[in-house]
């Protein structure tokens, strides 16, 4: 049959007549058997192949899928209002009083350059999985937030185009990299990382100890609703993000939404950072420390500035390798031992537990972990031990449980750093040195800030 | 010379060529579209209120909406109230929305077969883009269900070109010209909306059309009710005309009022069309009135605005003209700009002196403007910026009046005229909603639906309720008469009772109570069935339906036992006083206040005087 996604079709179906549309791709997860056809009224419809009785094609689209198919009002508007194309093509511009006039560089203001890697942020709806993918691009930002060229001048590169979930560590290293290459010119003011936010937090993190002697801001953002909605949080929190860059202190720094209003974001410490709910703009917030500023698209007022540690570089400098060879374990009553055996013969040089409370996992009975974490260590594995109860900080000494892990079994507490934080800085110090007591001091010592030795009331469920 | 134009007196709407559709908006009742909350309008206090701005996107097609990027333009912030009984996270578009409500979108089949139209095999949610900041996502969702069915009413049958079942938006609580509150219960609610084919050829079959598709929706039962649950929108043109969509129409009654009046307006736009091309609008200047008594025009000083008028050549007489009642040429122009801008109005020469500006202020203006005999002018308060854009909606409108009738949106008013709200939305509105998955339409489905009654059965069941043919029909039409099938099960209760109350318990209670109450079904239901339970007396019916709390209140009226009618009695008899059996009677009934039965105290008052 001629339904060939694209082609405007005449379908003589035997339960609703006669239908004209467009074949529109179907999700190729769905069920077969059925067609999707756009009717001119913009409605979707599926129709059953099983219903159909002919099929006729009038023509087939070539310039996207709905030039010159529909009515003529169609038509005149496609000309009257512009597409995205056409507008970065210069072909057209958007009229002036939605859209500033094009960029121009302005010498007053400061230059800042937006990487962008894909997630929510750079999503649009994919018509051959139903869902949606990263695939706008920075310049595309630019289009849509024209008011972020009031406050710095932009320069934009596409450098990845993933969803966060599926990042892995050398994503991290090549985003750092060029990072670090935008930094060293003298005239950018900072960057800003556009990101999935699934991750996001393992990214800010990793960023936060791979840039070395950071004299300028590096904000990362993202968005939970993606930029094709009006309500995506993705305008407000870039806005902020390039405002951030441009008067903000130096750092790496997450900033997005502060609540579900549209009015300001957060600059929070990025490796001090975690995504706290599935789905809500305000999802990152702080653990264990409080917000460095409150942004707006023109403002930024600072909160508290003392969790950035300047790493005492004077020189900046970036890191060029890593090692993925980390786990990362939750503990869980009734956990299985085999189960962190596997996780210690698949080769792994550091194993990161997020441990129940101060610090604790099973140590006796048919769970208990002594025997496998003892061979770890024994094999030369660093374990290291944070609190998946996320707020406060690990203490080995109050319960025997801690003290037979630290003491007996030679794992390493990490104060009060997230398990996320944890794991990105041991996939970061893996790349440094391949010496065990070497990496054992590195994950002791504090880089930028990531963990507090003092933690103050306010600082919890912010 | 200004060509004659018609008034509702001397305009017949059987002369016009009339091509007229109606979009049904039904809401249906129990939980929201895509989450569990309830379908529930509450004025409960408003919990979180969240704001939002919104930005034009691109949509499916890569093309920026003309509606959209219209009203985005006025860069408004938004305020919705989350009142925490009937609006979450899905709502304040936190989280992705729920799977599709099964029982509504079984009821927007159901009613797709009753209307006799064609199902979609595989229903497929869609993004409407609405950038009003009436959805807070920025998009209403919205399936297609049915198509190509038929409706019949007095008039013949109209077609029905579709079925959709949609998300209601969020309820408008206020707006200024910087912001909007909305409310969050109504956002979700599944709306089904029926648009029926341009078929409709007299404003009485309209009403008529819209009637028939009001009860069908109902009979299934599912329908919610009460003020607000049913919209319907009007597409009017005449020959010659443009197609007008008239949002809004609430009440049924004013439907064939509206499209009346907006057939009016189109007529006597076209029979002015030559005549407005020879008007223009000059450029606005700063308008000089010093001292003015006007408290208008004072107050607009004291908030530091300006006057902006023009000349409007060949103007004078023509912007007073009334093109439908209420809305005048002037108001073609001013209520673009209302919408459009943000401004309160313009004021024109043909309406002056008013509003405290005095006849040679109005000559002043006129010089002051370089008008000529036969021009008129037009001014604004405000400011600079607003003046000019204004100015310039002005005199784009009125170069569309010159070529005829402008086709666009426009909102009904309470009296059935109607005010410009937006331009027509294009159709590239739509794109697939990817959150949710399509659902394949079984037949299976499609075959078991409950029968329903329709209207012509439930009025012949209702007169062999004994009802009476006025009150059947009455009640039929009442959303109150699935109210009366549950409570005409009650034995001690008379049937046309129950339904005379049902259908007059507001308005008796206005005239004997002088009060203003809406009564709650469940008022109903506590007072009804205190009556079987002979807890209360038939005359304790209306004082209970009137009370807020029913139930504390029923032993107020509850049935005296014959000791205290006999006590009363002997009292009234104390005085000694000769009097007729009947005025015995009566002065106690009127002490007694309804609590007792007129025959029970007859028969005590008969006992005592025999006695004595």
């Amino acid at each position: 049959m001629n339904l060939v996604p694209g082609s405007f079709v005449r379908v003589t179906t035997k339960n609703l007549g006669i239908l004209e549309g467009v074949v529109i791709q179907r999700p190729s997860l769905l069920v077969n058997g059925f067609f999707v056809l756009k009717l001119s009224s913009g409605y979707n419809i599926g129709v059953s192949l099983k219903n159909v009785v002919k099929c006729q094609k009038l023509r087939a689209l070539s310039q996207g899928v709905f030039n010159g198919v529909f009515d003529h009002a169609q038509k005149l508007q496609r000309e009257q209002f512009p597409t995205l194309q056409n507008v970065r093509n210069g072909s057209l511009r958007l009229p002036s009083i939605s859209i500033s006039p094009p960029v121009v560089f302005n010498p007053s203001l400061p230059n800042v350059s937006i990487l962008s890697t894909g997630g929510t942020i750079s999503s649009r709806v994919d018509y051959v999985t139903g869902g949606v993918s990263a695939d706008y691009s920075a310049e595309d930002f630019l289009v849509m937030i024209p008011e972020i060229s009031r406050v710095a001048n932009i320069s934009a590169k596409k450098v990845l185009s993933i969803m966060s979930e599926n990042a892995v560590p050398d994503d991290w290293l090549l985003i750092a990299k060029k990072v670090f290459s935008e930094l060293r010119k003298d005239y950018v003011r900072g960057v800003v990382v556009t990101t999935g936010t699934d991750t996001l937090h393992y990214t800010s993190a990793a960023l936060s100890f791979l840039l070395r002697g950071l004299s300028k801001p590096v904000i990362v953002t993202g968005a939970q609703r993606s930029i094709d909605r009006g309500s995506s949080d993705a305008f407000l929190n870039l806005s902020c993000a390039v405002n951030a860059v441009s008067r903000g202190p130096p750092g790496v720094f997450v900033c997005l939404h502060e609540n579900l209003d549209d009015d300001f974001c957060l600059l929070i410490h990025g490796s001090r950072v975690r995504k706290m709910h599935t789905s809500r703009r305000d999802a990152f917030r702080p653990v264990n420390s409080r917000p460095v500023a409150r942004v707006g698209p023109l403002s930024l007022t600072i909160l508290d500035n003392s969790s950035w540690i300047a790493d005492g570089n004077s020189k900046l400098s970036l890191q060029d390798s890593v090692d993925s060879n980390v786990a990362l374990l939750y503990a869980y009553p009734g956990i299985n031992p085999k189960i962190v055996s596997s996780i210690v013969k698949s080769g792994v040089k550091t194993i990161v537990i997020g441990a129940t409370a101060l610090g604790h996992v099973p140590v006796n009975g048919s769970s208990s972990l002594v025997k496998v974490l003892k061979g770890a260590v024994k094999s030369g594995v660093l374990v290291v031990v944070t609190s998946q109860t996320l707020y406060g900080r690990v203490n080995p000494l109050v319960y025997d449980n801690g003290r037979i892990l630290a003491l007996t079994l030679g794992c390493t507490f990490l104060e009060g750093i997230t398990p996320e934080s944890a794991y990105s800085k041991a996939v970061v110090v893996g790349g440094l040195t391949k010496d065990r007591g070497e990496r054992l001091d590195l994950l002791k010592k504090n880089f930028v800030g990531e963990f507090s030795c003092r933690e103050i009331p306010e600082e919890f469920l912010l | 010379m200004i060509p004659s134009i018609k008034s509702l007196e001397n305009f017949d709407p059987v002369v016009e060529s009339l091509s007229c559709g109606l979009e049904i908006h039904q809401q249906l009742d129990g939980k929201k579209l895509f989450c569990e909350c309830p379908a529930l309008i509450t004025d409960e206090p408003s919990g979180h209120i969240v704001k939002r701005k919104l930005c034009a996107v691109s949509g499916e097609t890569g093309v920026v909406d003309v509606t959209a990027l219209n009203q985005s333009l006025r860069g408004k912030l938004f305020l919705y109230e989350c009142p925490p009984s009937a609006s979450c996270l899905v709502d304040i578009d936190e989280e992705p929305p729920h799977s599709i409500n099964f029982s509504a979108l079984r009821t927007a089949l159901h009613v797709s077969s009753l209307l006799k139209c064609s199902i979609v095999d595989e229903v497929q949610i869609m993004r409407k883009i609405v950038i009003d900041g009436s959805n807070t996502g920025g998009f209403q969702r919205s399936a297609l269900i049915g198509m190509d069915g038929k409706i019949v009413s007095n008039g013949g049958g109209v077609g029905i070109q579709t079925v959709v079942l949609e998300e209601d938006s969020a309820r408008l609580v206020c707006s200024s010209q910087s912001s909007v509150t909305y409310r969050l219960d109504r956002l979700g609610i599944p709306l089904l909306e029926i648009a029926t084919a341009p078929e409709i050829h007299s404003p009485v079959q309209a009403r008529d059309v819209a009637e028939s598709i009001g009860l069908l929706i109902r009979a299934t039962g599912m329908a919610k009710r009460g003020l607000g649950s049913i919209r319907q929108d009007v597409n009017i043109s005449i020959a010659g005309g443009s197609r007008v969509e008239i949002k809004g129409a609430q009440d049924l009654r004013r439907i064939s009022d509206i499209v009346t009046r907006e057939m009016l307006r189109q007529r006597n736009i076209l029979l002015l069309r030559d005549f407005l091309k020879t008007v223009s609008i000059c450029n606005h200047q700063r308008v000089v009135l010093p001292n003015s008594s006007s408290k208008i025009v004072s107050g607009a000083f004291s908030k530091g605005l300006d006057i902006f008028g023009a000349r409007v050549v060949n103007g004078g007489g023509v912007l007073g003209l009334e093109l439908q009642p209420d809305k005048r040429v002037a108001s073609e122009l001013s209520d673009v700009a209302k919408e459009e801008v943000g401004i309160g109005g313009l004021i024109h020469s043909d309406e002056l002196p008013n509003y405290g500006i005095t006849d040679s202020e109005k000559k002043s203006i006129f010089e002051q403007l370089n008008c000529k005999l036969g021009d008129g002018f037009i001014f604004v308060l405000s400011d600079e910026f607003v003046a000019s854009k204004s100015f310039d909606i002005f005199r784009k409108r009125l170069l569309s009046l010159q070529s005829g009738v402008p086709s666009e949106v426009r909102r009904a008013l309470p009296d059935g005229s109607s005010s410009y709200l937006r331009v027509m939305p294009g159709s590239a509105r739509l794109y697939p909603e990817t959150d949710v998955l399509p659902v394949i339409i079984s037949d299976d489905v499609i075959k078991n639906f409950p029968v329903v009654e329709s209207y012509d059965d439930r009025v012949k069941r209702y007169v062999s309720d004994g009802l009476g043919r006025d009150l059947s029909v009455k009640l039929s039409r009442s959303d109150r008469c699935f109210l009366y099938d549950d409570l005409r099960v009650l034995e001690n209760v008379n049937k046309p009772f129950i339904a005379e109350i049902l259908i007059a318990g507001e308005s008796l209670i206005k005239s004997e109570l002088k009060k203003d109450v809406v009564i709650s079904d469940e008022t109903f239901c506590v007072v009804f069935r205190a009556l079987d339970d002979s807890k209360i007396t038939k005359k304790g019916v209306i004082p209970l339906l009137a009370s807020s709390n029913p139930s504390l209140e029923l032993y107020l009226y509850a049935p005296l036992s014959s000791s205290d009618i006999e006590e009363t009695v002997v009292n009234i008899l104390k005085s000694g006083e000769q009097m007729p059996l009947g005025v015995i009677i009566g002065k106690v009934m009127n002490v007694l206040k309804g609590r007792a039965d007129g025959k029970i105290i007859a028969e005590i008052v008969q006992k005592y005087v025999k006695k004595k």
